[in-house]
């Protein structure tokens, strides 16, 4: 079934598409560590009012901890959430302290596995993740037997919604990521995405990074141009993550005022201006900073230079 | 792959070293030419040992600094917190997670060292939760790739720990989050893992490795700051000791230029062993001083302004 895909160019358009999922979806969100969240479309999904959402996020930090802390998710399915160097993941570390978020725990790879089996339209593929380890009690798959070796039936996972944040995308649906993460499989298993990207163009094509095609038996895919919208994550060759922001966030929450947060950079005036929330969070000069950053990495790398 | 245990005192051997730089020295002492080195969230000991293999004995090993981008590495950067995801993602090669992934399920040459927040005597990994896993007293990042690798048949899984203590080594973790040796003996080929299982451990303290019919820790060898007595003093369980243990040989010189000159000259060498608190503020400096270099054109940290 192909549908026309949408091409947009306000955030805007995506919170008309986003005030369209329903309470109690699983929506998949995409990037990985602090790098390439589609934080434009998180902080417009929070702006929505879904509720009881299954999230499923391979490797979250402050996106998962965001949509956590404003109370849209019943139930995680991911592999991690974490800050790194920087600390704990301080909304789901309370939520699953208090019990009030149910955590569907397991590791990356079985994540990766579930999306191809639903991209495959196949009722599991095997692995040998998980044996062992105490997170099988609560995996759903069986564990079959082959010639004395244990593997594990991992269940295709489809989410109703994947929200990813590409480096580039045209009018057709196909995009571009670079710095993957577990996007691609993740977009191949959806019915449903929604990619922000930094620009948009006539047609991508297959220069550096990885292409994610649009196939004709994908559902709709809408493409919306957010230039800065993995911000304050990254979406190298663009910007480096911001790491001072994502430290302002920890010590807020940490110190009791994520509402604060919420108030200040996702709820302006009751609804969501990604580029007011731009000029809040992290101004111009520290936009050139990061962005200056992320073309003295690749410089650095390619002349060899000594530092 | 040479081990601690088979090396001769080096000539050229450093005298003042950190401990960090000691743990540098040993995890890339266990690295082999043509080895695969995935290295994963928050762990810049795991990629500058890597990158000291690949400068001295290792050089055809492939890198892989951040696993999951996609890009294999063959050359090393200088390390950074801004920049490392930008740098990666220059003069690598593009793979996809997915094959990157067929690899590390297939391949005797992949190796990985985690940082787990508890390990038992069996090797079984913990970085779920501290207490109950439903209502627990520390919700810890997950399964991520921990739960992933542990079950892996030929994968190496290598540990290292920058505290060295009896909160780390525990008798039973409070979860397995990734498996080793599970019960010891053939506990772990019983539940269907044939292969596999973590090969050694490198902490602040010394060296440890595995009984191959008990499945029981062992020490292999002391750092030249510490003892036997000491680390059984800092280990929760009882460790099997041969008659003689080696002592790690320090640092040479050339590993020392290596990592302070062209591997790590911004010092991310020395975060893990901070707490939160000191981590954080280090990280502040760090950025500020990664600015002030890379965009300001100021003073590296080992060469004069120029002109």
């Amino acid at each position: 079934m192909t549908q026309a895909v949408q091409l947009l160019s306000a955030e805007s358009e995506a919170a008309k598409i986003l005030a369209e999922v329903g309470d109690g979806a699983t929506v998949a969100v995409g990037g990985y560590y602090d790098y390439r969240h589609p934080m434009a479309l998180v902080r417009t999904l929070i702006a929505s009012g879904a509720k009881d959402l299954t999230l499923v996020a391979p490797s979250g930090s402050i996106d998962v901890d965001i949509l956590i802390g404003a109370g849209v998710v019943k139930r995680l399915i991911g592999g991690r959430v974490a800050f790194g160097l920087l600390g704990l993941a301080p909304n789901f570390r309370r939520a699953v302290e208090n019990g009030s978020l149910e955590f569907l725990e397991t590791d990356t790879l079985t994540l990766v596995r579930g999306f191809q089996a639903a991209a495959r339209d196949v009722p599991f593929v095997l692995t040998r993740t998980l044996i062992g380890s105490e997170l099988l009690r609560f995996y759903p798959g069986k564990v079959v037997d082959v010639d004395g070796e244990a593997f594990l039936q991992v269940l295709p996972i489809r989410p109703d919604v994947c929200l990813v944040h590409a480096q580039v995308g045209d009018r057709l649906g196909n995009l571009r990521v670079l710095s993957e993460g577990f996007d691609v499989e993740m977009v191949k298993a959806s019915r449903l995405t929604i990619a922000s990207v930094e620009e948009i163009v006539s047609y991508v094509e297959s220069s550096r990074g990885i292409t994610v095609p649009k196939y004709s038996r994908d559902a709709v895919r809408a493409v919306v141009e957010i230039p800065y919208g993995a911000h304050p994550t990254s979406c190298v060759p663009y910007y480096v993550h911001d790491i001072r922001h994502l430290l302002t966030y920890l010590e807020t929450v940490e110190g009791g005022d994520f509402n604060g947060y919420l108030d200040r950079f996702v709820l302006q005036d009751g609804g969501v201006n990604h580029f007011d929330y731009v000029e809040r969070a992290v101004g111009m000069k520290g936009l050139k900073k990061l962005e200056y950053l992320a073309k003295r990495g690749e410089e650095v790398v390619t002349s060899g230079a000594a530092i | 792959m040479a081990q601690p245990s088979e090396m001769l005192p080096r000539a050229g051997a450093a005298s003042a070293y950190s401990v960090g730089e000691l743990m540098i020295s040993c995890m890339a002492s266990q690295l082999g030419d043509g080895d695969v080195v995935h290295a994963g969230y928050a762990t810049p000991l795991a990629v500058l040992s890597a990158f000291l293999a690949l400068e001295l004995h290792a050089p055809t090993a492939v890198v892989l600094p951040i696993s999951v981008s996609g890009v294999r590495r063959t050359k090393p950067f200088p390390l950074t917190l801004s920049m490392v995801e930008a740098m990666t993602m220059t003069g690598g090669l593009i793979d996809r997670t997915n094959d990157i992934y067929d690899h590390a399920e297939s391949s005797e040459f992949d190796y990985e060292p985690l940082s787990p927040a508890q390990i038992d005597m069996f090797g079984n990994m913990n970085n779920s939760v501290i207490g109950d896993y439903q209502r627990p007293k520390v919700r810890l990042p997950g399964g991520g790739g921990i739960a992933t690798l542990g079950s892996l048949k030929t994968y190496r899984v290598s540990m290292y720990s920058t505290k060295h203590s009896k909160r780390t080594f525990v008798e039973a973790v409070d979860f397995i989050t990734g498996v080793g040796y599970l019960k010891g003996g053939d506990s772990r080929r019983q539940i269907g893992l044939p292969g596999g299982g973590p090969t050694r451990i490198v902490t602040d303290l010394g060296v440890l490795g595995f009984d191959e019919e008990s499945g029981r820790m062992t020490l292999e060898a002391v750092h030249p700051h510490s003892s036997r007595e000491e680390i059984e003093a800092h280990t929760g369980f009882e460790l099997l000791v041969p008659d003689s243990v080696d002592t790690v040989p320090a640092p040479t010189v050339e590993e020392l230029r290596l990592i302070r000159g062209k591997l790590d000259p911004f010092g991310l060498r020395e975060l893990e062993f901070m707490d939160t608190v000191e981590r954080r503020k280090r990280i502040i400096e760090l950025i500020e001083q990664e600015e002030e270099y890379f965009l300001g054109g100021r003073a590296g940290p080992n060469r004069p302004a120029s002109g």
